[in-house]
């Protein structure tokens, strides 16, 4: 049966990977929709209204007719249902309306501040997977030893410090008493330095955790006593038939990552004056701009969805039995 | 490599893409300017589409910088500014200005009568947005008498009228040739936002000119060439958005921008005192601009009575606030203005922090004190619900501290942070206790803040209805707007005034000082004469000595 079944898994390997993508993407939009909608109820069913928020933010006293004429401007007196449709017709032809405060088309605005952030995010991202696995690996190779201690409580510290506070540590140390970083804004590499450490250290933690357990169980399997027993050296055995395996669930950990490594930049944009998306979300938040959120929750939507999608890509290329299980099983019985 | 060196390389790297976006800029910038200094300010957000006439995200220091008014208000006075001169006819309706010669906007074209008319009939064709200003509504129409001289011709006479056409917006003027009036985009446009009373470029006659927007890093603005008053010693001002007060804070301490001056948490109360005492910043705090209040509702419950509010005047220690909380860098409040505005200099006895006095007049009010310390009266517990902005740690801390202050006396106050625009619908329909505000700062004061009592959209309105006088009170302030002599308007301010202060409705805890802190190499740093403008204009780079 293996014989007969290895030209079909050989197939299976590259087919799934398309396919899977392809049924991905192809429920974005229908994804987007639902998101959308949920997004406009929520904004609508919430305490407040965008038109004093624009009162307060001009200094104007909220007389019944300035926050009439006010939601009239903004089109807020119309019934929720022609709103909701203006703008999905609007959405459509990427016309994603104006920003209640700024007055600036929101898409061009979101697009402006986006590449910072996504730049930010990158460099932790890179940070977070080199130094989960460099932390990991070192926990992971002595278990209960020195090194394995000094990880653990290098990630608890990780995990305990609140981003923002660990960043003002950062920029006070490496800023303003040593003047080697700059202590904000947006430039060359040096730049990211801070930021990106900032942000990415509780993940950092929690993943080197996660990788140094995964290791650990991984290094008690057979197969690697197999490994031994064939006098393998141990850095062989652990780069050819442990991390393989062990990385697995790291790399699903990853895909999460990306939306704490987001959010984290969210906070972390405030502290370094970057001049990304979340400072500016932040912002509409705070002043009920709902074309702005409305349109930031549907492209973090998109970058979120294809951040994990190419995570799941990576893994389903990786790992066959994925592929596997997403087309259920394979005709010819279980393959381990 | 180590971890020191790589960092050391990354530092030569940023250096060198630095030294060459500075070739580069070096390469467009005229001579004249480019060995110039610049001047780095830090400020939370960017300075908006600059509309002379917008609000919302339109900061008010940056409109400041680019538009000018026909009188500016300076030292408590209206004095000349675009309008070298004006007459008022008797009857108080009609201003009759002669324009300034050789003033050009930024765009080449004159400012002369025309352009004044096209700024207003263009505020006036928008007049629901701006009707919160009541100088706006009394506009019947402008004349253009010759090339150098309008008439404003009012409904009815308003004495304010000098003060509200110095405000920064929206009576300052852009080009004619950028405004866009209402039938290009209608009604359709403003629900779009596509706004019809919306400028196409932000061109005006001020010593500053906005050149370039860096999307949430740095707004540029540089000198006007053609400016018709003293030139600014610096060739530009680059404005950096920096959100965080401790960011901003780290900025000046890192050299990456000179100056941070402002209100309203720009600089926090605990980094102000920092960098007072540091020798290498000169941190100052302006004259008093405006107050920082508690509201006492005197329309529900126990603080209808007049006792009860006096009983709360005199049981908090806004001493102890003033240096605990705001560490000494704000003047302690007597009344509800500063003695420095105008018809303000009213003789009143402050309420003295008297807890005994307090607890005496709780005593004749009938609210007897408890075994657990509270007072009730025919079973009724005195219990007060405050309310703050509850993400503003500053009026979190004051509102504990007043809440701790009169336990002392016996009265429990529940306090509650709210979201600042819900605690505005609260405060529009009156459904609370106490109420923490500011007051507006000059030039609104005292008129259109008095004025604005009579509004029940108001907190002061609401806390004020239950008073016995209310009626004649709103009459008297309607009448004070009105009045043309000059003796007879501050003995009425002086009358309205003296009522506020008896019916013990605001708590006056500090005045609010606009702070400025800068590096040494910024010289003759000045404050505006109001909460929102910093005159850059005047600042000069210190080697220039």
């Amino acid at each position: 049966m293996s014989e007969a079944a290895s030209p079909a898994l050989t197939r299976r390997r590259f087919e799934p990977l398309w396919r899977l993508a392809g049924r991905r993407l192809a429920l974005i939009p229908l994804l987007m929709l639902i998101v959308s909608l949920a997004m406009f109820v929520l904004l609508h069913l919430g305490r407040g209204d965008p038109a004093l928020d624009y009162l307060r933010l001009s200094g104007i006293a909220p007389s019944e007719q300035a926050v009439a004429t006010v939601r009239h401007q903004l089109g807020l007196d119309l019934p929720l249902w022609q709103q909701y449709g203006q703008w999905l017709w609007n959405a459509l032809h990427l016309d994603f309306g104006t920003s209640y405060i700024t007055g600036r088309p929101v898409l061009l605005e979101l697009l402006n501040y986006l590449p910072a952030t996504l730049w930010l995010v990158a460099v932790a991202f890179c940070v977070t997977v080199v130094f989960s696995v460099l932390l990991g690996v070192i926990a992971g190779s002595y278990p209960e030893r020195l090194p394995d201690h000094l990880v653990r409580a290098v990630a608890f510290l990780g995990v305990s410090l609140p981003n923002f506070w660990l960043a003002f540590l950062m920029v006070l140390v490496f800023s303003i008493w040593l003047k080697w970083l700059p202590p904000m804004g947006y430039g060359g590499p040096s730049h990211f330095v801070l930021p990106a450490i900032a942000i990415s250290v509780m993940t950092i933690s929690i993943n080197a955790r996660l990788l140094r357990t995964s290791l650990v169980e991984v290094a008690g399997q057979r197969h690697v006593h197999y490994a031994r027993l064939r006098g393998l050296s141990p850095s062989r055995r652990l780069r050819a038939h442990i991390l393989p395996h062990a990385l697995l669930p790291l790399l699903t950990a990853s895909g999460m990552a990306i939306g704490e490594l987001i959010g984290g930049a969210f906070v972390i944009e405030n502290i370094f004056a970057w001049p990304g998306v979340g400072r500016f979300a932040v912002e509409a938040i705070h002043n009920r701009d709902f074309p702005v959120l409305m349109c930031f929750t549907l492209l973090m939507t998109l970058v979120y969805v294809l951040a994990n999608l190419s995570v799941d890509l990576v893994h389903a290329w990786i790992d066959p039995r994925v592929r596997r299980r997403t087309q259920g099983p394979a005709p010819g019985g279980e393959h381990a | 490599m180590t971890l020191e060196q790589a960092l050391i390389t990354m530092n030569d790297l940023r250096r060198g893409c630095c030294a060459l976006v500075l070739m580069a800029l070096t390469l467009v910038t005229p001579m004249s300017q480019a060995d110039e200094p610049v001047l780095d300010v830090a400020w939370p957000f960017d300075v908006g589409p600059l509309d002379s006439q917008g609000y919302g995200a339109n900061q008010m220091m940056a409109q400041a910088m680019v538009y000018e008014p026909l009188v500016r208000f300076h030292d408590g006075k209206i004095e000349p500014w675009l309008a070298t001169d004006w007459d008022i006819s008797d009857d108080g309706r009609t201003y009759v200005f002669t324009l300034r010669d050789g003033v050009r906007f930024s765009d080449g074209a004159p400012f002369d009568a025309r352009a004044v008319k096209a700024n207003v009939d263009a505020v006036l064709q928008c007049r629901d947005r701006h009707d919160w200003l009541a100088l706006v509504n009394k506009i019947e129409r402008v004349e253009v008498r010759d090339a150098r001289t309008v008439a404003l011709v009012l409904k009815t006479p308003y004495y304010p009228t000098l003060m509200e056409l110095s405000l920064i917006r929206p009576l300052r003027f852009a080009s004619p040739g950028v405004l866009q009036t209402g039938s290009e985009h209608g009604d359709a446009g403003a629900r779009t936002g596509q706004d019809a009373c919306r400028l196409s470029r932000p061109i005006g006659t001020g010593p500053w000119v906005f050149s370039r927007r860096e999307p949430g890093r740095v707004d540029h603005f540089t000198r006007n060439p053609t400016y018709w008053g003293t030139a600014p010693a610096y060739a530009g001002v680059d404005i950096h958005i920096i959100n965080d007060p401790n960011t901003r804070a780290v900025a000046l301490e890192t050299g990456k921008v000179d100056l941070v001056q402002g209100t309203r948490g720009l600089v926090s109360s605990d980094s102000f005192q920092r960098f007072t005492q540091d020798p290498r910043f000169n941190a100052r705090a302006s004259k008093p601009l405006a107050t920082r209040t508690f509201v006492i509702n005197a329309s529900h419950g126990p603080t209808r009575d007049v006792r009860v509010r006096r009983a709360i005047e005199h049981a908090i220690d806004t001493d102890a606030m003033r240096t605990s909380l705001l560490f000494d860098t704000e003047p302690k409040a007597d009344a509800l203005f500063s003695s420095d505005v105008p018809y303000a200099d009213v003789a009143l006895t402050p309420y003295a922090f008297d807890p005994n006095k307090a607890r005496t007049l709780l005593d004749n009010a009938g609210w007897v004190r408890g075994k657990n310390g509270l007072r009730s009266k025919d079973g009724t517990p005195l219990t007060l619900d405050a309310y703050f902005v509850g993400d503003d740690p500053l009026q979190k801390a004051l509102s504990q501290v007043m809440q701790a202050n009169l336990a002392d006396i016996g009265i429990q106050v529940r306090l509650h942070g709210e979201e600042e625009t819900a605690l505005m619908q609260r405060e529009r329909n009156g459904g609370f206790d106490l109420v923490y505000s500011d007051t507006w700062g000059a030039p609104y004061e005292p008129h259109a803040y008095l004025s604005s009592m009579r509004v029940p959209a108001h907190a002061d309105y609401q806390a004020q209805k239950g008073l016995a006088d209310k009626a004649e009170l709103d009459r008297a302030i309607a009448r004070v707007l009105t009045l043309q002599d000059e003796t007879e308007r501050r003995a009425l301010y002086h009358d309205i005034l003296t009522r506020l202060h008896e019916a013990a409705i605001y708590v006056p805890i500090t005045h609010v000082t606009s702070r400025s802190v800068s590096r040494p190499d910024v010289d003759n740093v000045q404050f505006g004469d109001t909460l929102e403008d910093v005159p850059f204009a005047r600042m000069r780079p210190a080697r220039d000595e």
